[in-house]
């Protein structure tokens, strides 16, 4: 270092002079140093929590539109639900019904208040609505309008599953029917005393909501004989099963009973063909 | 004693602006003596020494006090000086080898003819040896006399190894003790 330096030298360089800057220079540079520094965070910094509140919204919604697509019936399930404050007897009204076509609504709600009146008489008292799921429990105007609102505001999928719901309780229903039917017929033919039963057991048991109990149900109906011939009175469903009702009356000797569900027959199915033979069943010889 | 220019730009990083403001103070006149006598013009030369400050600004958010204040902001130099001289088309081995041709030698009044009777005697000498040195041995012997910077410092700022730089310092020293003589 000692040839690096030479004191003569470094004298001689001093004498040039101490040379400064201008003071413009000065002050644009002071200026540009107070300025406050632009921001040097990278981009996946500087969006890490727009981006991430929009990833957390993308899988939200990906999830309930899948669990949505999985369990199709889980909002039906939660909607039939009684909300608080409000009566249970609505509660097993299904939704759906008020959508449903007339004779839906005329094969829920018939069979329901013929088994009620069949228990008044027996002396029973009312069943707890929640024991019979399927019976439609007359509901409010306002509750309905409000129930109808909601239901207006679901989307397609949730609508076709209550109605798809309704048919299949429809075809419970008409299975239990023919089963308790059966069931009474079979009634009938073990006590040969008692003829009116049967008719009353096709009558009532579209009613009962589990298909397994109807058979059993049906029976002990049938030793009710005061509601058997009420009962009877109450038209079948189809022109079909009303036609063999009365063929069947007729058959067990119950004319006057059978020329009123005649009469009551053509009223309600006057384009309804019969044929010869089927006038002859249905008809007093 | 004041705190240390590490300390100082430390703070200046964190947002002192008055911090940066003794720095300034502090080394304004060394680097600007450096720029100037490093290149011809001496409207480029102020342009060059804004820019330098400018780029100091702009990193201030990378500095690390690993070394001393006065390295990073004459390394920030020598590059921005390079830059200069690559785009008039010389290379850094030229700066090497380039003497006496007086391409981009410093601004001063040697031109003046004041200056220009004083080369008469030996400071005037002294001056146009310093205008014809080699940029790389000019630049040595400017960093040591304006930034005060040992053989190392000048190695660490230059990117060349201490001999290379003790060389050219040595070299830049026997040539203008030559001219006084």
């Amino acid at each position: 270092m000692a040839d690096a330096q030479d004191p003569k030298v470094s004298s001689a360089y001093r004498e040039l002079g101490a040379e400064e800057p201008p003071q413009a220079l000065d002050q644009a540079i002071l200026a540009a140093a107070r300025r406050p520094r632009a921001s040097t965070r990278p981009w996946t910094q500087r969006y890490a929590v727009p981006l991430g509140l929009a990833a957390v919204l993308v899988l939200s919604v990906t999830v309930t539109l899948r669990i949505q697509h999985e369990q199709p019936g889980i909002e039906s399930i939660a909607r039939q639900e009684p909300a608080a404050g409000v009566p249970t007897a609505p509660a097993a009204a299904p939704e759906a019904a008020l959508k449903l076509k007339p004779e839906f609504q005329i094969k829920q709600v018939e069979p329901a208040r013929a088994r009620a009146a069949a228990r008044t008489e027996r002396g029973e008292p009312k069943p707890f609505p929640a024991q019979a799921p399927a019976a439609p429990a007359p509901a409010s105007a306002d509750m309905l309008a409000s129930r109808a609102d909601a239901g207006r505001s679901a989307d397609s999928t949730i609508r076709g599953m209550s109605e798809r719901q309704a048919e299949e309780r429809t075809t419970r229903d008409a299975e239990a029917a023919l089963r308790a039917h059966q069931a009474g017929a079979l009634l009938a033919k073990q006590r040969p005393d008692r003829p009116a039963t049967a008719p009353a057991v096709a009558a009532a048991a579209p009613a009962a909501a589990p298909a397994a109990e109807q058979p059993a149900k049906a029976a002990e109906q049938a030793q009710v004989a005061g509601a058997a011939s009420q009962a009877a009175r109450v038209p079948a469903d189809t022109p079909e099963r009303e036609f063999e009702r009365i063929a069947q009356l007729r058959a067990e000797g119950r004319h006057d009973e059978a020329d009123k569900a005649f009469l009551e027959f053509r009223r309600r199915y006057p384009d309804f063909r019969l044929s010869e033979e089927m006038l002859k069943r249905v008809l007093r010889r | 004693m004041g705190a240390g220019d590490e300390q100082l730009m430390l703070a200046y990083r964190e947002g002192d602006a008055g911090a940066f403001e003794e720095l300034y103070r502090r080394h304004k006149g060394g680097l600007f003596r450096f720029v100037t006598r490093s290149v011809r013009d001496r409207a480029v030369a102020e342009e060059l020494y804004q820019e330098i400050w400018m780029r100091a600004i702009e990193a201030r958010g990378r500095y690390e006090a690993q070394a001393k204040f006065t390295t990073w902001l004459y390394t920030i130099a020598h590059h921005r000086l390079i830059d200069h001289w690559r785009k008039r088309g010389l290379t850094l081995v030229s700066l090497d080898q380039a003497q006496e041709a007086g391409f981009d030698a410093p601004a001063g009044p040697a031109e003046e003819p004041q200056q220009i009777a004083e080369a008469k005697q030996g400071l005037a000498r002294f001056t146009r040896v310093l205008a014809a040195l080699p940029v790389a041995q000019r630049e040595a012997f400017l960093l040591h006399h304006e930034a005060e910077m040992s053989v190392a410092e000048i190695a660490a700022a230059t990117g060349v190894n201490a001999e290379a730089a003790k060389s050219r310092l040595r070299y830049a020293v026997a040539k203008l003790k030559e001219a006084l003589d």
